[in-house]
């Protein structure tokens, strides 16, 4: 499912509706802040790294019931979702071993005042001390998007349509029956919308407070594309956000994109960074069959692309998915910052920075999805340009010069980016022939059996049965995938679907 | 200390040519080894009759005590005169490595040869002589155990030329390409495979020239003491087991009843080993002291195939045991790479499950085997003896 996010301007909103949409921003800024630090003792109980259910468990009746100073009852439900999104990306990168700070919506006043007095101390320079205070100001006045997590009728966001002058309105439910911001009726120029979703809803007229506005929308034509889309399959609408930005407000509403019919894989393509154009392509059927090598927009083009911006990488991403679709390809891409391709020699550099191509693998991700390609899969970058595809040697060593690959455990020589394409393409295939390795250590009459990254251990008398019964119990071990990380979920699936476990591991002794 | 020479050497044939311009020649005795490489002028015929008229006469007159003056001059008048060029013409270049480490080295025309000591080169200090009007390189030295000695004829030089590279593959290119691919253990087959594939993959498989590689690596002889099987008297299992054990060497069992008894008589635990899985070859097992120890006859068997495919060379040299670790691979390998000769003392004693009654005793499987191997093993230039006990 590819989701698109179709920004809609906010149309000249008056000051009194300004002024709600600042409160309803500034309430759940605050309740979010709230939330997170009331969740930050909490997450200490967890052994792992918890699923989006068991944080969203955490925030219980109790803990709901006391954001209700805020008045965001009507986002109760979004700010779940948000808080619980965004511990996720947090405890993820925590498990992960990166340095990562507790988030915030924004400074608190003791933080900004401690921050700004240690930018007192050390910046003396003015020109330097203002940029530092501006981004400081920034981060102290920052509103948190305020997500919508449902379109819906009567609560959270709708969209509305009028017919006569084909406009659209956004329908926010941002106020509580107590706010004293809330209006009675339904306004005049508000009684012809129809709501954008099943059947011929209408705005009824009520007397009671109400809890929403009604702002209209202003959009270019590729914005408008996507909301006739809406018109006609309201389902597609999901989450939106309420964002404020530079005294301007915007929903941005997430929208499934319809898809092409699928197309059947007939081959791999592995798309490489590359020093003489913009990417390396190479297309194979399977080891010993390319398909294709080519470079997409090379100097060979005289093609020399005077920026790289966005524009730049949707051409690129487009030309990729292009190729894709004409040859049935699954794409492989590899995902810099980790690790590197090392593809870079003495001065010659890579023409996309590492930025750039994990852009433009993002890019080339939902466009291959559009156009009814398996989603690309994205690997390591580390051994691509260094591995020999005949002895399967991998040493720097190997690159022979800015151009050339020479293998120096074979022999074997081809150029650097034809080469990298097609260690990209096939090493999927590499990674289902590698085996499992498990270590095995003997103490006193008994075998251990253990493997890390599959948490497993298993201790037998040490006998003539006991690989046999290392077998069994992996065996059972791998049966058994509730809840379990995507990287043994992986492993566990690739051993089950041997015919023969025996052929998917190895027995190192530690 | 003797030392022992491994040497292994290969062409490449100008494309379209089914004779090669370069030749080869090696001989061994007690004393020394000789080892020529010339490169006749030309290609094809004429360039192989020049090459190897040099090669077996150097050779032949080295080997008799003639020095290199006599050489040159014998070369130089005795060689057929070129129609075309109206020159007699033929580079070479000459190892003469005795046993003990000496070594006298001649260059005419060839590329300068190379010697890696730990992975670097060795820089030699070379005189000119004028010889009837040749002018030949001479230099000596004392070569150590582990040296490699690489030398080329000039094909490998220009490999690559107006292809993959623009000026081919200068002499420097070559040395740092054998310095990176330098490792302790490397065979001179490997190096010399090493970089002969690297000039045809340069030469894109359609090589310009006639390419040629010969290596010697000098090693500290080692030999592989195996044994394989029971003695038919049982008496003789302590004595057989005692020789074994002081053996210096590698020392390797083969059979499963031969290594209980080692075990038993030695009072050194036998651990089979879980390490590798090979659904064709039984696994290997660990007593104190001893190298290999190996299930028998489906390992002998398997063992054999793989020293059979090395032995044969060129489609399956480097596929022979490569990146396997199973009992019959690392036995294969070790008889091959890490040993310079083999002794083998084979047990008579029967094992009712691996005998064809129809078959007479000196034919049993295992007896065969081990002559087979034996067989192979000395056409790799390894000194192998075979006792049956």
């Amino acid at each position: 499912m590819v989701i698109k996010t179709v920004p809609l301007k906010i149309h000249r909103p008056s000051a009194r509706k300004r002024r709600t949409l600042d409160d309803a921003l500034a309430r759940y800024t605050l309740a979010f802040d709230r939330l997170l630090q009331r969740l930050r003792p909490k997450l200490a109980g967890f052994e792992g790294p918890p699923t989006r259910f068991a944080l969203q468990k955490l925030m219980d009746k109790d803990v709901m019931r006391e954001l209700n100073r805020y008045d965001v009852q009507p986002f109760k439900d979004a700010l779940k979702m948000d808080v619980a999104s965004t511990l996720l990306s947090y405890l993820a990168r925590v498990s992960a071993g990166k340095t990562a700070s507790y988030p915030v919506a924004r400074l608190s006043d003791e933080t900004f005042d401690k921050r700004f007095g240690v930018l007192c101390d050390v910046y003396l320079n003015g020109r330097q001390f203002h940029r530092e205070y501006e981004r400081l100001l920034k981060k102290y006045s920052a509103l948190r998007p305020l997500l919508f997590c449902r379109h819906d009728v009567k609560r959270d966001y709708s969209l509305w349509y009028n017919e006569a002058n084909k406009r659209f309105y956004a329908k926010l439910y941002l106020l509580n029956s107590k706010s004293p911001l809330a209006l009675h009726g339904t306004g005049a120029e508000t009684s012809a919308l129809r709501y954008v979703g099943p059947g011929e809803t209408r705005l009824e007229e009520s007397m009671r407070p109400r809890r929403y506005i009604i702002l209209p929308l202003s959009f270019g034509k590729w914005q408008e594309r996507h909301l006739e889309m809406a018109l006609k399959n309201p389902g597609i609408l999901k989450t939106a956000q309420l964002v404020k930005r530079d005294g301007e407000y915007y929903l941005n509403v997430n929208m499934v994109c319809p898809t092409a019919g699928p197309i059947r894989v007939r081959s791999l393509m592995g798309v490489a960074r590359s020093l003489q154009g913009c990417l390396a392509v190479g297309l194979h059927e399977h080891e010993h069959s390319e398909i294709y090598f080519g470079r997409v927009f090379s100097s060979e083009d005289a093609y020399e692309p005077q920026k790289i911006d966005n524009m730049f990488l949707h051409r690129l991403a487009n030309e990729v998915v292009r190729l894709a679709s004409a040859y049935g390809s699954q794409i492989i891409l590899y995902t810099l910052g980790e690790k590197n391709d090392l593809l870079a020699f003495e001065d010659a550099k890579p023409l996309l920075n590492m930025r750039e191509y994990n852009l433009l693998a993002d890019l080339v991700s939902y466009k291959a999805e559009l156009n009814g390609l398996p989603r690309p899969i994205k690997i390591s970058p580390a051994r691509v340009f260094h591995t020999c595809p005949v002895c399967g040697s991998n040493s720097r060593k190997n690159r022979m010069n800015r151009e050339l690959f020479l293998c120096t455990g074979c022999g074997y020589i081809r150029n650097v980016e034809e080469l990298g394409a097609r260690n990209l393409a096939l090493m999927i295939r590499t990674y289902e022939k590698n085996r499992i390795v498990f270590k095995t250590t003997k103490h006193e009459g008994s075998i251990r059996f253990t493997n890390a990254i599959l948490g497993f251990e298993y201790e037998s008398p040490l006998d003539e049965y006991a690989f046999d019964r290392f077998l069994e119990a992996l065996r059972q071990s791998i049966a058994d995938t509730h809840g379990i990380s995507k990287q043994r979920l992986s492993i566990h699936k690739k051993l089950a679907r041997l015919n023969d476990v025996r052929d998917g591991i190895r027995l190192v002794e530690s | 200390m003797s030392l022992y020479f491994e040497t292994s050497c290969e062409s490449l044939n100008k494309y379209n040519e089914e004779l090669c311009g370069d030749k080869v020649e090696i001989i061994k005795n007690d004393r020394e080894t000789i080892i020529v490489l010339s490169d006749g002028l030309g290609s094809g015929v004429k360039a192989n009759i020049l090459a190897s008229l040099t090669s077996k006469i150097v050779v032949s007159m080295l080997k008799e005590g003639a020095d290199i003056v006599d050489v040159v001059e014998t070369i130089a008048s005795t060689l057929p005169i070129c129609n075309e060029r109206l020159v007699a013409y033929s580079t070479f270049t000459i190892l003469r490595m005795f046993d003990n480490g000496d070594a006298y080295i001649a260059e005419y025309d060839n590329p300068d040869i190379v010697i890696l000591r730990n992975g670097k080169p060795l820089r030699l200090d070379k005189t000119e002589t004028v010889i009837a009007g040749k002018t030949i390189k001479e230099s000596t030295l004392r070569l150590q155990p582990d040296d490699i000695c690489v030398v080329f004829s000039d094909g490998a030089v220009h490999a690559g030329v107006g292809k993959l590279l623009n000026l081919g593959w200068q002499h420097a290119n070559i040395v740092e390409f054998l310095e990176r691919s330098y490792k302790k253990d490397i065979s001179a087959y490997a190096v010399q495979k090493l970089l002969l594939t690297a000039c045809d993959s340069l030469y894109m498989h359609t090589p310009g020239d006639d390419t040629t590689v010969v290596v010697c690596k000098l090693r500290t002889p080692v030999v592989a003491h195996v044994m394989v099987g029971p003695p038919v008297n049982k008496e003789d299992d302590e004595a057989v087991v005692n020789e074994l054990l002081r053996a210096e060497g590698k020392k390797i069992v083969c059979g499963g009843t031969t290594s209980q008894i080692v075990s038993r008589l030695s009072g050194r635990s036998l651990e089979v080993s879980l390490n590798y899985i090979s659904p064709d070859v039984p696994p290997i097992a660990k007593i104190e002291g001893i190298d290999l120890v190996t299930e028998g006859i489906i390992t002998l068997g398997k063992a054999l195939e793989h020293i059979k495919c090395y032995q044969d060379g060129q489609v399956g040299r480097e596929n022979a045991f490569n990146y396997r670790k199973d009992g019959a691979s690392r036995l294969a390998q070790m008889l091959i790479e890490q040993c310079t000769g083999a002794e083998f003392v084979v047990g008579r004693a029967l094992n009712p499950a691996h005998q064809n009654t129809g078959l007479p005793i000196n034919l049993s499987l295992k007896l065969r085997l081990v002559t087979e191997i034996a067989r192979y093993l000395r056409m790799l230039q390894k000194q192998v003896t075979v006792r049956y006990i």
